[in-house]
């Protein structure tokens, strides 16, 4: 007993900032592995394996119809004959079909992200788990930006990696499909400039969005470690009703039609706050309506804009009330 | 001696109640303290200012910082279990480990291990999936793998049968304590704790009725039974509390010489549960 009596000398860097920010980001991380990284990969899986089955019907179809004849002349003199133009189309319908494909990826972050702010902060309260965190020396700043960090950063990137997957195994099919059928399937699909540019920009609306989504993911933390029950009341129903009111004064004082800046800036920016730059539906526009979402001009405007700034400023008083609360409130 | 604790004036209130009512105490380095209270008395409310949790009035000091202003620099040197399973139910053994090691500089993974070993826990083992004694288990690995100045014990034996009880407070005298150390313990098990317990406060209705070392209480607590004839002469001298056993009278006198006690029978020294109930009905009347 003596010789594990002896308290061995703790490892170099326990409990520095660095190591304790980072045990934090991985404590998010182990509690909301199902949300954060199994529901992506179980996405990406599922759709991938929907493809599977669309491309075996497909041809059980095609050998019960037209038999089993071989296509792979008459799809190489097709492929073939696409000149610059038609390739150039291809690869245009190639990064549409890209950006499309991880929606439902986007979609299942979007009420991830929801879920996790409007949770973290209540729950820990509800099980009371926050005495045992607080014996620990990991402040209350710490402990919230590390669940504002999994919120903004982490989150996204993990659903990015599991979007990445699922544009492979895509490719992938559809190239074993083609091959299967005789057609060099490496001259269309081998793109590597359509992957960097739509993973690139994927990656680069991460920070961004993250910047103008701030007050909202703060707003919802903040209700989170604010209720006493029923956070999720706090942090959508309190804002909508919050809207409601103003329209209905602004009717009354002005006596003509209300204008829609709360609904604007306050209440639809709370909503599309988790999740990424894809999901803004007023900025779907075009071809490619999910690129433009999320297109370089797009993270021009919401860099130099004003509005995302001053939500910057926002988000950190709430984010500051948010810690305020966690700290010296006792409610237990 | 370094004092550890010290609190004046000390004061909460919930309301119309007052939790705490101007507590005025002193915990010197390297002593086990019992806080001992019946439910609703204030002990954790007490713990709960000590560890910052919660704000009060008057003045606290503890390890010479204020615990509502600098608790996150009161945290590096104070350990505490503030209430039974209130680990994550999520979180599995390892993970809980490691996220221990990287968060606190006092924490010894060697030790935590070795004190788990003699329990029946799994390092896959979730916290949900545990009984309550081996969630109870696994809090005080990882306490007593901290090496704290101060650690605080509410009630940390709740749930375990007997023998782990023992075994726990066996290991906290004999692997744990030194004289660095401070164990500030509350429990209402109190034969349990009596013997390694080096002071003992009493608390009732938010204020400290007794504070004594234990060492002294033979000193000023006698306990005598005196036959029915005499209980008049006895009764003479002011117990604090008197109980009937087998047709006699059990008297508990605070302050009494022992050699004018001796007159009426044996003398023996109460023990600390008899002595919690004597002083917790004389206050009361």
């Amino acid at each position: 007993m003596n010789a594990v009596a002896t308290v061995s000398p703790a490892r170099s860097g326990a409990g520095s900032p660095v190591a304790t920010f980072g045990a934090l980001l991985r404590r998010e991380f182990w509690e909301h592995r199902g949300g954060l990284w199994s529901a992506q990969v179980w996405t990406t899986g599922i759709l991938l394996a929907l493809m599977v089955l669309s491309l075996l019907i497909g041809e059980a179809f095609r050998l019960k119809f037209v038999g089993n004849v071989d296509i792979s002349g008459v799809a190489v003199i097709g492929l073939e004959q696409l000149g610059p133009a038609e390739m150039a189309e291809f690869r245009k319908g190639l990064e549409i079909g890209l950006w499309g494909l991880g929606m439902i990826n986007q979609i299942v972050l979007y009420f991830v992200v929801l879920f996790y702010c409007i949770g973290t902060l209540y729950d820990e309260r509800k099980d009371r788990s926050i005495l045992f965190w607080k014996s620990l020396p990991a402040t209350d700043t710490q402990t919230v930006l590390a669940k504002l960090v999994t919120a903004a950063l982490v989150a996204p990137v993990l659903a990015l990696v599991a979007i990445a997957a699922l544009h492979v195994g895509f490719l992938l099919l559809v190239g074993l499909y083609a091959a299967f059928h005789g057609v060099n399937p490496l001259p269309f699909l081998w793109q590597p400039g359509i992957f960097t540019r739509v993973w690139g920009q994927m990656l680069a609306t991460v920070p961004v969005h993250a910047l103008w989504a701030l007050p909202g993911i703060a707003w919802l933390l903040l209700a989170s470690s604010w209720a006493k029950r029923a956070p999720f009341v706090w942090a959508i129903l309190l804002p909508v009703l919050a809207g409601v009111f103003y329209t209905m004064i602004e009717t009354a004082l002005r006596l003509r039609l209300p204008g829609t800046w709360f609904w604007e800036h306050v209440v639809a920016r709370i909503f599309s706050s988790p999740g990424s730059m894809v999901l803004r539906p007023w900025q779907w526009r075009g071809d490619n309506p999910f690129a433009h979402a999320a297109g370089q001009e797009q993270l021009m405007t919401t860099l130099t804009a004003t509005s995302t700034w001053v939500g910057v400023g926002v988000g950190v008083v709430l984010l500051g009330a948010a810690i305020w609360l966690r700290r010296y409130r006792d409610d237990s | 001696m370094n004092t550890i604790i010290q609190a004046r004036g000390l004061s909460k209130s919930f309301g119309a109640t007052r939790a705490l009512d101007q507590v005025s105490f002193t915990v010197p380095s390297g002593r086990i303290v019992g806080l001992i209270g019946p439910n609703g008395a204030g002990k954790t409310t007490a713990l709960k200012a000590i560890l910052g949790l919660t704000p009060y009035q008057g003045e606290l000091k503890v390890l010479g910082l204020d615990p509502h202003t600098q608790r996150q620099q009161l945290m590096q040197d104070v350990c505490f279990i503030a209430d039974t399973a209130i680990l994550p139910r999520w979180i599995r053994v390892r993970e809980l480990i490691d996220f221990v090691e990287r968060v606190h500089p006092r924490f010894s993974r060697a030790r935590c291990e070795a004190l788990l070993a003699k329990t029946k826990i799994a390092r896959d083992m979730k916290v949900k999936a545990m009984s309550k004694g081996m969630v109870v288990q696994m809090h005080l690995a990882i306490v007593m793998a901290i090496d704290a100045r101060l650690l605080v014990l509410d009630e940390p034996t709740l749930g375990l049968d007997i023998l782990h009880r023992k075994a726990f407070y066996e290991a906290l005298l004999n692997d744990y304590f030194d004289h660095d150390k401070t164990i500030l313990v509350t429990t209402h098990q109190v034969e349990e704790i009596e013997h390694i317990l080096s002071d003992v406060m009493f608390i009732q209705d938010g204020r400290i009725v007794l504070d004594a070392a234990m060492d002294t209480l033979p000193e000023r607590f006698a306990e005598v039974l005196v036959n029915p004839d005499q209980r008049d002469q006895a009764r003479a001298l002011g117990p604090l509390h008197e109980r009937s056993v087998f047709g006699k009278s059990a008297m508990l006198f605070d302050g009494v010489g022992r050699d004018r006690l001796a007159a009426f029978g044996e003398v023996r020294s109460p023990g600390l549960a008899d002595l919690f109930v004597a002083i917790m009905k004389e206050k009361q009347q």
